[in-house]
């Protein structure tokens, strides 16, 4: 669901780009507070994991694909500020070294897939985990989310671009995303469950 | 030391396994290609920056070996930043304290 330059209206831009250069510049901040040193090369490896999920296209449906974003696991491991800056540094890589998702609509993909992706959807993991009292559930649902959401919101982008009619690229987004969502859980909890019983340390609890 | 080289082993492990996969990556329009080809609003995408590693592909360089190289430099580069950035906000608040 990277954006590419062209999609987006000048407002939409502006405002896209805004908002990323607060949420990013708020996760960087509160990072440097709240990130635990000994998870510095995690965050590396992490972000490695990132960038390397997002290079591998699955086959869904109707001749489409998606890929696994990762943000809600980068989260996981790092906490929200941490994982935000993780997809943040991803997606800036992405646009400048290989023309994935546009230069001026970075904004609206840090928005999309780093804020909501990664930081709005670990909070609803803790509230989920809170409230199902089954962790699995929630890191599957929130997982599943922070792909259905960012989607969501690209669409959103999109019909106030004036690029497509709301109803239509809405549901359309929302429901191709719907699929790729269910690997995104399905990696997310593996990869999970498995650093979790291989290193427990890791996991914030 | 010997907790550090874990690190490098997984992330060693994170290229070579890529690598190995990207053969059998989908080349198929990912969900937003797919529905700006249906709305038909695909050709409005408009390229204002040319990337070094454009798509994933090493220029000349075709096929599997570029995008290797491409594996590669993007792995390495986005974590090599992010652990760079990690760092240094960590450093700045050290002097802070």
């Amino acid at each position: 669901m990277h954006i590419p330059d062209g999609f987006l209206s000048n407002p939409v831009m502006v405002a896209t780009n805004a908002a990323a250069l607060v949420t990013a510049g708020f996760a960087v901040k509160k990072a440097s507070e709240d990130l635990d040193e000994r998870k510095i090369p995690l965050m590396g490896v992490t972000t490695a994991f990132v960038f390397a999920a997002q290079m591998l296209n699955f086959p869904i449906v109707g001749g489409t694909s998606g890929h696994v974003l990762g943000g809600l696991l980068a989260a996981l491991l790092l906490g929200p500020n941490a994982g935000m800056v993780v997809m943040t540094v991803v997606l800036i890589v992405q646009a400048l070294l290989f023309n994935d998702g546009g230069i001026l609509a970075l904004g609206a993909n840090i928005f999309n897939m780093a804020f909501i992706g990664s930081w709005c959807c670990y909070w609803v993991y803790r509230w989920l985990a809170k409230i199902s009292r089954n962790e699995t559930v929630a890191v599957a649902v929130s997982a599943w989310l922070s792909v259905f959401l960012g989607a969501i919101a690209c669409a959103l982008e999109l019909a106030l671009s004036g690029t497509a009619p709301l109803v239509v690229v809405v549901a359309a987004m929302a429901s191709i995303h719907a699929v790729i969502g269910i690997g995104e859980a399905l990696v997310t909890v593996a990869a999970f469950a498995f650093l979790k019983r291989t290193k427990p340390e890791l996991v914030r609890g | 030391m010997a907790g550090q080289k874990v690190w490098l082993i997984a992330f060693i492990a994170i290229v070579l396994v890529t690598i190995a996969l990207l053969p059998f990556a989908s080349e198929l329009p990912d969900g937003l290609e797919r529905v700006a080809e249906m709305f038909g609003f695909a050709e409005r995408e408009r390229q204002i920056y040319s990337a070094p590693l454009k798509d994933y592909a090493l220029p000349g360089f075709g096929g599997f070996w570029g995008q290797a190289v491409a594996a590669v430099v993007g792995i390495s580069v986005a974590s090599g930043l992010a652990w760079l950035l990690a760092t240094k906000i960590k450093k700045v608040k050290r002097n802070d304290a």
